[in-house]
């Protein structure tokens, strides 16, 4: 069964210019897929339509087999977390633990539970010691990681992320990323997340690429990235180790494109070793 | 003229119980004409050295030199304005100071403050317009229809109408897509290469510093820990870890592959001296 | 603006802190009536002791409790000087041809100044010992009992946690825009009139729209993560009272006995 089917999905905000136009497409269970477009092209849209804080215009959403609609939105959020872009406007509690409890309280989770849960989806994403801490004293990165524990703490099967480490810093970007893909290692959780980062995309399973609220390519990453002239006219950049990959093929030093820092090395020294 | 700073210290809040020491013995000395980068982590004091320079802060103690103006602690700089009207800073997330109802005259708020005529006033912001990328069609929209990138693109050139000798610009691509990312680093290029402008670049971005700047000064609790030109900086990337920078991509495969036995020199920075380095090794052992 | 003692909480482990705030929400409420108990010297003199003794278990430095009432300092001295101008009865002081001070006049000014510090430094050790959101948790249960009638408790009680929590956030965004401007060359302090007018839009229009944009964002967060004003929710923090706390509430009663035995008697 797919986690999330969209199905000639349309959304306009005024009524009249539709800025998501007959989208379909459905994400396996399990799986880690990633939408990436241009700004503009409904992505941010799209996360906001599946977790039903927007109404479709036509078409339908189905997670986890139920249709998304007014009365299975509340029992739906049970089961899809939402990672937003700004740390600091999802950062709800006036500490750590509190804002990881606005969840379980929201979803009447017993009082005498809270605690063990809190403790251990803090743990989870590396902020066991800050659990007193204030948002303030928080960076952008920490505050990311509290949201996503806040999330972990329901027990979701689907995980969104909607351009969560946009605002971060290098070093939270990849703390957050590395958190992503450790997510997607646990169980068979489903992770969507809507990005930017061509680092993080090469790691996803899936690609969603949006155009002007259209789905314009499906793929995986290798295959998204083959298509170089119309990532170019979406203005969509490749990662660093595709360009490098592409040029020891011009070189004909290796054969095999590939997106990744580690494989690109792992290329390397295997024509090193064999020789 | 280079900005010169001597033993610079802020004390926030000093005397009550939340005093907070930011920088402790800044001495540095900033090209004119040059980009440099302004790197460290978040509460390193890059902020706060940074409203040192058009007068936002006062030093607890220590010097600034810059554009004719002596600044030392306690003294009220006399014509402050004069002093912002030479440094321009840009803030991160600029777009959220816009506040006026079309873009020409949220442009023109600036000159108008430094008691520019009002007619004169937009006369400039037709001229500025276009270098940041927009046109005139632009001027008597509202800038709050804008994309985020558009708006930021305002933003700034309210602040490069009151052409400045030295721009200093706070994270000026959080945020942004990468495309958005590097429309806006070619304009600070030609702010530079054209318009001869000094310009200082706070950033995490790694990747913009060895492709965009001239000079680097890393900052660590409130101290400067490095400074250098940009090829020595990245030349010897180790530290650069050991502080808790991430190395742009090409460093970190340059670092992968030495671990792996490749020789692999330490002043090759570019893709294509890389590829030919790596290719000599490969090719070597057929 | 980082000056600011009233209304700021202190991370100190004390006594105090460590005290059920529905307890010092109505051990506040019980010494404020009594301050404003007409019980003379005795019930002033009780009244202090009480004060001090909280501020020392509180562990809070009497200077900082001092420093809340900075803002008032000219309020009194205005105040003294219309008493001093307006009220001529009592013993006079002072005599010099028209100008003349009388006892009552001194007396009166005095007698709102202690009330008035009384009143902030209770105020400002119950925000100084007691984290924002504890607060808000003792007001919501001390409301409880008037859901019945119709009370919002529950809601009241969440915006005034999230308007808490976003006090920092807003004082930081604030300083960040007057930075901004006024490297756009905005004087805050200095200008005509219509300068004046102009720096104050510049500073709230982004002010709003920022804020619009967070508020969107949060509600939009709320929402995601199962949030319904309506529904029940369970609670993570819970409340106790223990021995101090009921001590410190019947002490509290009994200062509001002792002035009003005096104020009757």
């Amino acid at each position: 069964m797919d986690a999330i089917q969209v199905m000639n999905l349309t959304f306009s905000y005024d009524g009249q210019n539709d800025v998501i136009k007959d989208v379909s497409f459905s994400i396996p269970k399990g799986s880690y897929t990633t939408i990436i477009g241009h700004n503009g092209s409904g992505k941010s849209t799209i996360a906001k339509l599946l977790i039903g804080l927007l109404p479709a215009k036509s078409g339908e959403i189905r997670i986890l087999g139920k249709t998304l609609n007014e009365e299975s939105v509340y029992e739906l959020r049970n089961h899809v977390g939402i990672v937003f872009q700004n740390p600091d406007n999802q950062f709800i509690g006036s500490t750590v633990a509190d804002d990881i409890a606005f969840g379980l309280e929201n979803h009447c989770v017993p009082q005498e539970e809270m605690q063990a849960i809190i403790e251990s989806s803090a743990k989870k994403v590396g902020m066991m010691e800050y659990l007193d801490s204030e948002p303030t004293k928080l960076s952008g990165g920490q505050k990311q990681r509290v949201a996503i524990a806040g999330i972990l703490a329901i027990e979701p099967e689907i995980i969104l992320f909607d351009e969560s480490t946009s605002m971060l810093d290098p070093q939270g970007k990849a703390s957050i990323n590395a958190q992503i893909k450790q997510l997607h290692t646990q169980k068979d959780r489903t992770i969507l997340s809507i990005t930017h980062d061509m680092e993080e995309v090469a790691q996803s399973d899936f690609v969603i690429v949006l155009k002007d609220g259209e789905v314009a390519m499906t793929g995986s990453p290798m295959e998204i990235f083959a298509h170089a002239k119309e990532m170019e006219e979406m203005k969509l950049d490749i990662p660093f180790a595709l360009k490098f990959s592409k040029e020891l093929i011009k070189e004909k030093i290796t054969d095999q494109p590939v997106c990744t820092l580690e494989e690109v090395v792992k290329q390397l020294c295997q024509l090193k070793s064999t020789t | 003229m280079s900005i010169e700073i001597n033993h610079l210290e802020h004390v926030y809040n000093a005397g009550t119980p939340f005093e907070h020491s930011a920088l402790h013995g800044i001495d540095l000395s900033i090209p004119e004409g040059k980009v440099t980068a302004i790197i460290g982590q978040t509460g390193s004091g890059k902020s706060t050295l940074v409203q040192h320079l058009n007068g936002l802060l006062i030093p607890s103690a220590g010097t600034l030199d810059i554009c004719g103006f002596h600044i030392q602690p306690l003294l009220k700089i006399k014509d402050v304005k004069a002093l912002r009207k030479e440094v321009g800073l840009v803030f991160q997330f600029p777009e959220y100071q816009l506040f006026e109802e079309t873009i020409e005259k949220d442009i023109a708020f600036g000159p108008k403050n430094f008691g520019v005529e009002e007619e004169k006033a937009n006369e400039l912001v037709k001229k500025i317009l276009p270098m940041v990328g927009l046109d005139e069609s632009y001027l008597q929209r509202s800038p709050f229809e804008l994309s985020g990138g558009q708006k930021r693109r305002v933003a700034i050139a309210g602040i490069l109408v009151l052409d400045p000798k030295v721009l200093v610009l706070d994270e000026p691509t959080a945020g942004l897509d990468p495309q958005g990312a590097k429309e806006m680093m070619s304009l600070f290029m030609d702010l530079n290469r054209i318009h001869n402008k000094t310009i200082l670049l706070v950033s995490h971005d790694m990747e913009h510093v060895m492709r965009y700047c001239d000079h680097v000064i890393v900052l660590d609790h409130g101290k400067v820990l490095q400074e250098s030109d940009v090829h020595t900086f990245f030349e010897h990337p180790e530290w650069m870890i050991k502080v808790g920078i991430n190395p742009p991509a090409i460093i970190r495969l340059k670092l992968m592959l030495k671990e792996k036995g490749f020789l692999i020199p330490d002043e090759i920075l570019d893709l294509d001296a890389l590829v030919k380095c790596v290719r000599e090794q490969v090719m070597l052992h057929e | 603006m980082n000056n600011i003692a009233l209304g700021r909480y202190l991370p100190l482990d004390s006594k105090v802190h460590a005290m059920d705030p529905r307890a010092k929400i109505m051990i506040l409420l019980f010494v404020m009536i009594a301050v404003f108990i007409p019980a003379g010297a005795i019930g002033y003199v009780v009244i202090g002791a009480f004060i001090l003794a909280c501020l020392f278990l509180s562990k809070l430095q009497i200077r900082f409790a001092l420093r809340a009432m900075k803002p008032i300092i000219w309020m009194m001295i205005f105040l003294l000087v219309i008493n001093v101008l307006v009220i001529k009865t009592g013993r006079p002081w002072i005599e010099w041809g028209w100008f003349s001070v009388y006892s009552d006049a001194v007396f009166q000014t005095l007698y709102i100044a202690v009330r008035l510090m009384f009143m902030i430094v209770l105020t400002t050790i119950l925000t100084a010992t007691t984290k924002p959101l504890d607060l808000t948790l003792g007001i919501e249960k001390l409301l409880k009992p008037f859901e019945k009638v119709g009370l919002p408790a529950h809601i009241i009680a969440m915006m005034i946690s999230i308007a808490l929590r976003f006090i920092p956030t807003l004082i930081e965004e604030t300083q960040r825009i007057m930075n901004a401007q006024a490297s756009r060359g905005v004087d805050f302090e200095n200008g005509s009139l219509k300068e004046k007018v102009m720096s104050i839009l510049s500073l709230i229009v982004p002010l709003f729209v920022s804020s619009f944009d967070r508020a969107e964002q949060l509600a939009n967060a709320m929402e995601a993560r199962g949030y319904d004003p309506n529904k029940q929710r369970t609670r993570y923090k819970v409340l106790k009272m223990h021995g101090i706390d009921r001590l410190g509430m019947f002490c509290s009663v009994c200062i509001l006995g002792v002035c009003i035995g005096i104020w009757l008697l």
